[in-house]
């Protein structure tokens, strides 16, 4: 039987996976890999309860205003990253510290 | 064993092993072909919610417009296929350490929690006429706004991207 249980751990595996890719990983796509990661486990979680809690709509209609912040995040981060990569000619972020003081 | 249970911990593994080659593929494009393998496995959980149109537009928006666009990032970056795209040593330890920890204490919480629903609903889902009305009806400011901010990105992109004359 496949309970909240289930759903809830899934996405917390999920989210942990995220966000240890954030952390190990140098490089500034991967990174956003694991932002994309952390955004579907939370997403998952809205689904799972708000079906389990009695109604569907609430938990699908926040998922997709997920899915859509993911969207525009995506599109704005990688237009920084590929103009950073013009300008350092790498897309590590140890790499980008032209504003430090 | 239910068909349901099985989707579920074929979903579930899907999503889960494939997220975790995410993390730790050593080359970013294979990182990022494994990440269609986790938009597909949260896209089979959404349908086993019975979230269909959300399954749709997770197949659509997440594998159909994010990885491509992540995957040209991928491409347009140069010799990212030899780029070192890990940290090293300590800052990988620390990682693994936080990682575990954090893991540990979601685990714990689960498990001593009493969950007050139990057991799969068997309505169908919202469906897209019962979202398409809580966006016209309930949740009219938050989508209003978010269109306003997609707009935003939009211009925000393009902008960032532009060729200086």
């Amino acid at each position: 039987m496949i309970g909240i249980i289930h759903y809830t751990i899934v996405s917390g595996l999920l989210f942990v996976i995220g966000l240890t890719t954030v952390m190990v990983r140098k490089n500034a796509i991967a990174i956003l890999m694991g932002v994309e990661l952390i955004l579907n486990a939370s997403a998952l979680n809205f689904v799972a309860f708000s079906r389990f809690g009695g109604s569907g709509g609430p938990g699908e209609v926040t998922a997709l205003f997920v899915v859509v912040l993911a969207v525009a995040e995506a599109a704005v981060a990688l237009a920084i990253v590929l103009n950073y990569y013009k300008v350092l000619g790498s897309a590590n972020v140890d790499e980008a510290d032209l504003m430090k003081g | 064993m239910t068909w349901e249970t099985v989707i579920f911990y074929a979903a579930a593994l899907i999503t889960v092993v494939s997220a975790v080659v995410v993390a730790f593929s050593r080359k970013l494009m294979s990182a990022g072909f494994a990440l269609l393998a986790t938009f597909g496995g949260v896209a089979m959980l959404y349908g086993l919610l019975g979230a269909s149109f959300l399954a749709a537009t997770q197949v659509l928006l997440y594998i159909g417009g994010i990885l491509v666009l992540l995957i040209f990032a991928i491409v347009l970056t140069k010799d990212m296929d030899r780029a070192r795209i890990s940290m090293t040593g300590v800052q990988k330890i620390l990682g693994a350490v936080i990682a575990i920890v954090l893991a540990a204490t979601l685990w714990i919480s689960f498990s001593g929690t009493e969950w007050l629903v139990e057991g799969a609903p068997d309505w169908p889902g919202a469906g897209p006429k019962g979202i398409g009305n809580l966006f016209m009806t309930d949740y009219i400011l938050p989508f209003e706004a978010i269109s306003v901010l997609l707009l935003i990105a939009l211009l925000g992109a393009a902008y960032m991207v532009r060729r200086k004359s």
